[in-house]
């Protein structure tokens, strides 16, 4: 398939070529994007910087063979897929999830601020948002998981999610749909909480 | 499927992501002009996916970086091997290597001086010979007395 040799593809090819500062460039676009996904399935900052390390160096050795037939990004996002759902098999990360949550909830730093600033209301508000998302994607299986985080926080079309899925557009059109739909139940249920508990969220 | 039978909230989501053909993305609308329970899944989802732009982004640590180029910096086995074996090592090894193996040739082809039996026998006899020397005797009947006494001289040491 012929795609347009985008600037993360050519640094990808001198990569390949040996080339450390343009493996650099790639690292610094792409790392924020890398860490949140790897959150989205271990649910901790420092197991999630673990994770993207691996996965960093995997494309850096991967660089000889690389030749792009995709997106670089769906290339990426494709190691990452794999690392990330093969590291979940192996282990146990449901506890580490919920313990993950309630950090979150505890620790502005871990979760950083908007550079505008947020009130402190809006700030908690943000806070049991994630932890809305992080209960819904507890109930998620791993492809939906992966989808939904691709498509919400990475803003990737259907079409680049099914090549890194390995998957059809359709197939992946369903997980996606499951997953918000679980994602706006957890929603609700925050917000009639708030509402029970005489908070207004609107 | 009549548009009556089928399930179009399972379509809803594609929808508000832009990612429906045309033909179908218009189907969808006007289900939702006439669907009430439809519509307000609708909004619900719409309402939800604008919110997952709100929820606060994780920021990677700085050691992250540190990390991970200090790993891609650091030469691998084969840079490592390449980097010491430059011609000028290359070249200087191999005659190294080249004299070595001569040597252990040629020494194993040259088995080195042969001692001739009178050379031998003195070698083996060098204590007798210097006390012959000692006692001013020259003749070789004289080396079997003297072989005899250190015979016995050496028996007498405790």
């Amino acid at each position: 398939m012929s795609v347009p040799f985008d600037d993360d593809s050519r640094l990808m090819t001198q990569v390949g070529r040996g080339s450390r500062e343009a493996f650099a460039s790639l690292f610094d676009r792409h790392q924020a994007s890398v860490v949140r996904f790897c959150y989205r399935f271990v649910g901790t900052q420092a197991r999630a910087e673990e994770l993207a390390q691996d996965i960093f160096i995997k494309l850096f050795r991967s660089a000889k063979s690389y030749h792009p037939s995709a997106k670089f990004k769906t290339y990426l996002f494709r190691i990452a897929t794999n690392h990330c759902l093969n590291e979940v098999r192996r282990g146990d990360y449901k506890h580490e999830q919920l313990e993950g949550a309630t950090m979150n909830a505890e620790s502005p730093s871990v979760l950083e601020r908007e550079p505008g600033g947020e009130s402190p209301d809006q700030a908690l508000e943000g806070r049991e948002l994630e932890l809305a998302v992080v209960k819904a994607m507890g109930s998620m299986s791993e492809r939906e998981r992966a989808a939904f985080t691709m498509c919400r926080f990475e803003g990737m079309a259907y079409r680049d999610i099914a090549q890194t899925l390995s998957s059809s557009e359709s197939a992946v059109k369903s997980l996606i749909h499951r997953a918000t739909v679980q994602v706006m139940q957890q929603v609700e249920a925050l917000q009639a909480g708030l509402t029970n508990s005489g908070r207004s969220v609107a | 499927m009549t548009p009556q039978t089928r399930d179009w909230s399972e379509e809803l989501t594609a929808y508000i992501d832009g990612e429906l053909d045309p033909e179908t993305a218009k189907a969808v609308e006007e289900q939702l002009a006439t669907d009430v329970k439809l519509k307000a899944l609708e909004q619900q989802l719409r309402r939800t996916v604008s919110l997952m732009a709100t929820v606060p982004a994780l920021e990677p640590s700085s050691s992250l970086r540190r990390s991970v180029l200090s790993k891609v910096e650091a030469p691998t086995l084969g840079e490592r091997v390449r980097t010491f074996f430059t011609p000028g090592r290359l070249v200087g090894g191999l005659a190294l290597a080249s004299m070595a193996t001569l040597a252990v040739v040629v020494g194993a082809r040259d088995p080195g001086p042969v001692l001739s039996e009178e050379q031998l026998f003195l070698a083996q006899n060098m204590e007798v010979v210097e006390d012959l020397d000692l006692l001013g005797l020259e003749r070789s009947d004289d080396f079997d007395v003297v072989a005899s006494l250190h015979e016995l001289s050496e028996g007498e040491t405790p």
